[in-house]
């Protein structure tokens, strides 16, 4: 065959490589990360002031000598740099050291660990990967069988879900009962060869094995690829570069040097953390804004950013999937096997229920899929076992525009009358409403003439731990005390007394009084019935004996549970918990409406306390009760049997929106065909077909399907510089600051981690990179096109 | 018909045309010996290209109906990847068939390109019957972390880089499998490279999967073809030949490696925030590619040509099986971020090293540094 055409740059004139051979090139190399590892070690006990007398002397000596070095033999060392052989085999040992960074488990780049926490997690991955290496194909894996239960189960599965079903759950328990016996091996082997391991694992800490990438000797071969590089892209004269034949070389070459250009930029430069943000201006962990973000290097020590972040609007959306279970006895014993879990797809359909012949009983087909529903409640009228009474309503806000909408669960609801926690609040907190049932227009006074005491609720209080614990509850108003008595002498009796009622406390406004240290709340100018409770909070004195000590406690969320071990190490008196339960009807606001339903059907309003200020309702029309918005009843029924969702579909433009997912299922089946509507809502989100399949509509899973933040940046004077959208793949950068969707939490949606990048030499770096694609595109693709046009003409 | 019914034929369709391959390729050799038998060996590789196209199309509309099933770019889960994978290694073998005019050889060369055909077709039935065995086929949703332009010609341009390298490590492996018959055979290689060639070839390690059955075949068609008095001289023409051949599918497939790694780093840079992490899987793709720009430099700089380079390249091949096959085993692989087809399903999106929020406490919150302690 001829010469070929493909070829990035003709075969080099031999008596180039001839000055370093093979072995003198290795050596020369070893030598030079040697130096580099001595030069990283004196450099650093300079930097950190340790340095006596006789190490500046040496390196100043150094310095001198290596000056004159290089003034003697700088032509030398450029040909070192230069020489085929030395530049071939620093490629082979950066990849030699890439082998050694893959092949023994690594420390952690940012946070460092004790030696024996590392060791655990060291011994273990170098032991698996031995396991695995000498058993290279999968019938050396050890061999398991399902027990006869779960075989049971397994059959169970295929009659209720199918042969597809039952195969994969078969499949996955196979792997996890193997993957169980491998660790038991793994486990058995990581211990008997413990002590080669440790010997193994003392030569790894010392050579800097377990941390190749930050190791001085891997920044030397860094810096010896750089000179490499750099001495061979731009040799054979600027006239060269541009020639069909050697663009390709010179364009490649180029790219790596501004690669590794880029790379030092960064690691010199580089800030590197986290922000912890809340869309909740009332969450106890994280604020709203920050102008400091925590660095990884160093979480104790924040850094300052050039504006304040604020997190404006935070949603995590999961996937939706269909759940069918089955309600006979015989499923009850199969319950530990968690029913398939089906993705929601709009044309997917879901067979179930298999006869003898293997042929589905039932089919669920998904006709509809609707990202983004207002669900209301759809009161089915009827008798049964479950029949109560319904009122439906309607709350509509006016918005004056531009304003912001609330974010209210409740406007469409409905009330259960006589259920004490049935209540419509108002988003403003202008008044509360609640329904009952009266017989005749004696009870309607009777009800309507129950003065309500007015009180946050109830306080709790537990002494002492476990079986033995005591537990007094009593009214939690301003004043108010509660003795209770535990059953030993630690801690005795304990006296809890109310001090403060906060209907809005707020984290992020806490200030301690320099004196007392207590904690002042801020000064709110808006009456106690005006300010909306979405984080009542209560101060407590307790005394046990001569210790007093004042705690907060809060009616959203426990506490002594969320703030764990480091916040409990603070109390003076151990051993005693404080609860505290809003009172959702008495707490303080500005009215109370109740709607009378009575016998005959006929419905009245009117405010809690005043007989006299009784009125007829009518379906329909809106009520004037006082507040921004209206409230309407739109139904009332003395009897429904069951609430279906009545699903309206919105646009699906806005991310950021808070209504529900849903979706209208087709079921078909011996029953007969349903059509029916479900909604990701609890309450909407279950039907029962032919009364033994259960159907669920869910929206969950380990993982968000979509998740987004949108910022904004401030500068000192409050005003909005910059800001926009993050989601993973999509970041935001403003004035060099980098900001990356980086954590949220299933438990706590009002939770978004935001990674902070600060690295100026990302350009260089992508430049690099894309020069050296164009490099190697027109070395392999472009160039044997026009050398053979070249040679052809 | 669905997805999963034609990858089904796929594997049947292979399962047909590989013996056809085989049978092509020995017929092929053996026509050296005895030409009567370049009839038969035309109208077998005939019918073994017929499968093979059939099966490339099976395998494509397949991955057709999953895109459209999915409605995503079908390379998120193992079952998902290993269905790219084997459509786009059929793809490139045609691609090194008609940019190498492969069809025109004829004679033992001829029988070169249906003993690739047969290492294809064998080994996709291969990994379809393992698929078969404890692959989940079940479709998921995208994870936000792959939801990027990035993801569809980041695995792409690796797909196709890693097929023609593997096309090119064959290429390698055939030449290695006739010099160590002609070591058996006639003698006059050297003890230790001949051991080290054995080694490579029979060493029953994962590469074995494909070594293997390609050494046995070439072996056997070397141990024939000497008893029949051709001896082996006739591979001294071909020495040049393997080199150059594996060199052209190479510098098809370097460029397509450089692109998809470094889109990798693009991609990396905006999930995760930085362009490199030194993750297992980014580091064993630098390996990969690290031996390919040292074969590169080493060919045309230091001159190394013939079973010097050819043996770099196939220390390539044998990378790209860890990067591909290991990579889940490696000590380092515990908390890759690249773990997206092992079946766990937990979020990973985190950047490295990223750090728990701290213990809340009810002091002052940590907003700000001068409240901090």
């Amino acid at each position: 065959m001829t010469e070929n055409p493909t070829s990035p740059t003709p075969p080099p004139p031999a008596a180039q490589a001839a000055s370093w051979g093979w072995r003198s090139a290795l050596l020369g190399i070893l030598g030079f990360l040697l130096l580099g590892e001595g030069i990283a070690s004196v450099a650093r006990r300079l930097a950190s002031g340790s340095a006596g007398v006789g190490v500046w002397g040496s390196a100043v000596v150094f310095l001198v000598s290596a000056g004159v070095f290089l003034g003697l033999h700088g032509p030398r060392l450029f040909a070192f740099f230069r020489s085929v052989r030395v530049g071939a085999l620093t490629i082979a040992l950066y990849a030699a050291s890439s082998c050694l960074g893959v092949l023994v488990k690594q420390r952690d780049l940012y946070s460092p660990e004790r030696a024996e926490d590392f060791y655990a997690k060291f011994a273990y991955a170098q032991t698996y990967f031995v396991y695995h290496l000498l058993r290279p194909f999968p019938f050396m894996m050890p061999r398991v069988e399902i027990p006869p239960r779960a075989e049971e189960g397994i059959e169970w599965r295929r009659e209720r879900y199918g042969k597809g079903l039952a195969e994969a759950q078969r499949k996955s328990m196979l792997a996890s009962l193997s993957s169980m016996e491998k660790e038991k091996e793994v486990a058995a082997w990581q211990e008997h060869y413990d002590p080669l391991l440790r010997k193994f694992f003392a030569f790894c800490e010392a050579s800097d094995l377990t941390r190749v990438w930050k190791s001085d000797w891997f920044a030397a071969l860094n810096a010896l690829l750089f000179a490499c590089v750099l001495s061979n892209a731009f040799r054979f004269g600027w006239r060269a570069w541009f020639t069909k034949r050697r663009f390709g070389f010179f364009v490649a070459h180029t790219g790596v040097v501004l690669l590794l250009l880029g790379c030092l930029l960064g690691r010199t430069l580089e800030k590197r953390g986290r922000v912890d943000l809340s869309t909740d201006p009332a969450h106890m962990r994280y604020p709203t804004e920050s102008k400091w973000f925590r660095p990884f290097k160093d979480p104790t020590k924040p850094l300052e950013m050039p504006f304040t972040l604020r997190l404006e609007e935070f949603k995590a959306e999961y996937r939706t999937y269909l759940q069918a279970h089955f309600l006979d006895p015989e499923a009850r014993r199969h319950a530990a096997v968690k029913p398939p879990e089906f993705l929601v797809r709009k044309g997917a359909e879901f067979p179930l229920d298999y006869d003898e012949h293997g042929d589905p009983r039932v089919r669920i087909r998904v006709k509809e899929v609707l990202p983004r529903c207002e669900v209301r409640p759809d009161p089915i009228p009827g008798g049964g076992p479950d029949a109560s009474p319904v009122i439906a309503y309607e709350f509509e806000e006016h918005l004056p525009e531009g304003s912001e909408p609330h974010h209210h669960p409740g406007l469409h609801w409905i009330l259960f009358p006589g259920h004490d926690d049935s209540i419509f609040s108002h988003p403003d907190h202008a008044y509360r409403i609640r329904a009952a049932l009266v017989p005749d227009a004696a009870a309607m006074a009777r009800v309507l003439g129950e003065t309500v005491e007015e009180t946050p609720g109830r306080l709790l209080v537990e002494v002492g731990e476990g079986e033995e614990a005591v537990r007094e509850e009593g009214d939690a108003r301003v004043g108010a005390s509660l003795v209770a008595r535990a059953a030993g002498d630690e801690p005795g009796e304990i006296t809890a007394r109310v001090l403060t009622y906060v209907p809005a406390f707020r984290f992020d406004r806490i200030e301690r009084d320099p004196d007392t240290g207590r904690i002042r709340t801020e000064e709110d100018p808006e009456p106690i019935e005006r300010r909306i409770p979405n984080n009542p909070a209560l101060e407590v004195e307790i005394k046990s004996g001569e210790t007093s000590e004042i705690r907060w406690v809060f009616a959203n969320f426990d506490i002594d549970e969320i703030a764990g071990s480091q916040h409990r190490a603070r109390w003076k008196i151990p051993g005693v918990r404080l609860r505290f339960r809003w009172d959702r009807w008495r707490s303080p606001v500005a009215a109370r409406y109740v709607l009378l339903f009575r016998e005959d059907g006929a419905l009245f309003v009117g405010k809690a306390g005043e007989p006299d200020s009784v009125r007829q309702v009518r379906i329909g029309e809106p009520l004037s009760l006082g507040g921004e918005g209206s409230f309407t009843v739109t139904e009332a029924h003395r009897s429904v049997a069951r609430l279906a969702a009545d699903l309206r579909p919105l646009p699906a433009g806005e991310f950021f929106h808070r209504d529900a997912q849903a979706a209208v299922l087709e079921i078909e089946g011996p029953a007969g065909k349903e059509t029916v509507s479900l909604a990701a809502l609890p309450g909407f989100d279950e039907f029962v077909y032919d009364g033994r399949i259960g159907i669920r509509f869910l929206e969950g899973g380990a993982m968000p399907r979509e998740w987004r933040s949108r910022l904004g940046c401030y500068d000192e004077k409050g005003e909005r510089i910059d800001g926009g959208e993050i989601r993973v793949n999509d970041y935001l950068e403003v004035k060099g600051y980098r900001f990356f969707q980086e954590n949220a939490s299933a438990q706590d949606t009002t939770y978004s981690g935001i990674g902070v990048v600060f690295d100026p030499g990302i350009p260089l770096v992508l430049l690099g990179l894309y020069t050296i694609i164009a490099g190697a595109v027109y070395a392999f693709f472009v160039k044997p096109v026009l050398l053979r046009r070249g040679g052809a003409a | 018909m669905n997805a999963d019914g034609l990858f089904e034929a796929t594997f049947w369709i292979c399962l047909l045309g590989a013996p056809a391959a085989l049978a092509g390729a020995l017929a092929h050799f053996f026509s050296v010996a005895r030409p009567g038998l370049e009839r038969p060996a035309r109208r077998f590789s005939l019918v073994a290209a017929l499968l093979g196209g059939a099966a490339t199309l099976a395998d494509g509309v397949s991955l057709a109906f999953r895109w459209k099933e999915t409605g995503h770019w079908p390379s998120q889960t193992l079952f998902e990847v290993i269905q790219f994978g084997t459509f786009v290694l059929l793809l490139c073998y045609w691609i090194v068939f008609g940019v190498l005019r492969l069809h025109a050889y004829r004679g033992a060369l001829r029988g070169l390109t249906n003993l690739f055909l047969f290492t294809l077709l064998a080994g996709i039935a291969g990994t379809a019957v393992y698929v078969r065995g404890v692959v989940n086929r079940a479709p998921d949703t995208l994870p936000p972390a792959l939801q990027s332009y990035w993801f569809p010609p980041h695995i792409s341009a690796l797909m196709v880089s890693y097929a023609t390298l593997t096309i090119a490590y064959v290429a390698c492996l055939v030449y290695f499998s006739f010099r160590f018959a002609r070591g058996v055979f006639e003698g006059g290689v050297g003890r230790a490279r001949m051991l080290a060639i054995g080694t490579f070839l029979f060493f029953p390690w994962f590469q074995a999967v494909v070594n293997v059955p390609v050494a046995l075949v070439c072996v056997g068609v070397a141990a024939v073809l000497y008893r029949t008095g051709k001896g082996m001289g006739w591979l001294d023409g071909w020495m040049q030949g393997f080199d150059d051949f594996s060199f052209r599918i190479f510098a098809i497939g370097f460029p397509f490696l450089t692109a998809g790694f470094f889109m990798g780093a693009f991609w990396a840079q905006e999930a995760w925030a930085t362009y490199w992490g030194w993750d297992s899987k980014e580091v064993s793709a630098l390996i990969t590619w690290l031996l390919y720009l040292l074969y590169l430099h080493l060919r045309f700089v230091a001159g190394w040509r013939g079973e010097k380079s050819m043996a770099l390249l196939s220390i390539g091949g044998v990378s790209i099986f860890i990067t591909f096959q290991l990579f889940g085993y490696l000590p380092e692989s515990q908390n890759s971020l690249h773990k997206y087809t092992e079946g766990s399903d937990s979020a990973r999106e985190g950047m490295l090293g990223s750090i728990q929020p701290e213990t809340p406490a009810l002091a002052p919150r940590s907003d700000q540094p001068a409240k901090n302690d």
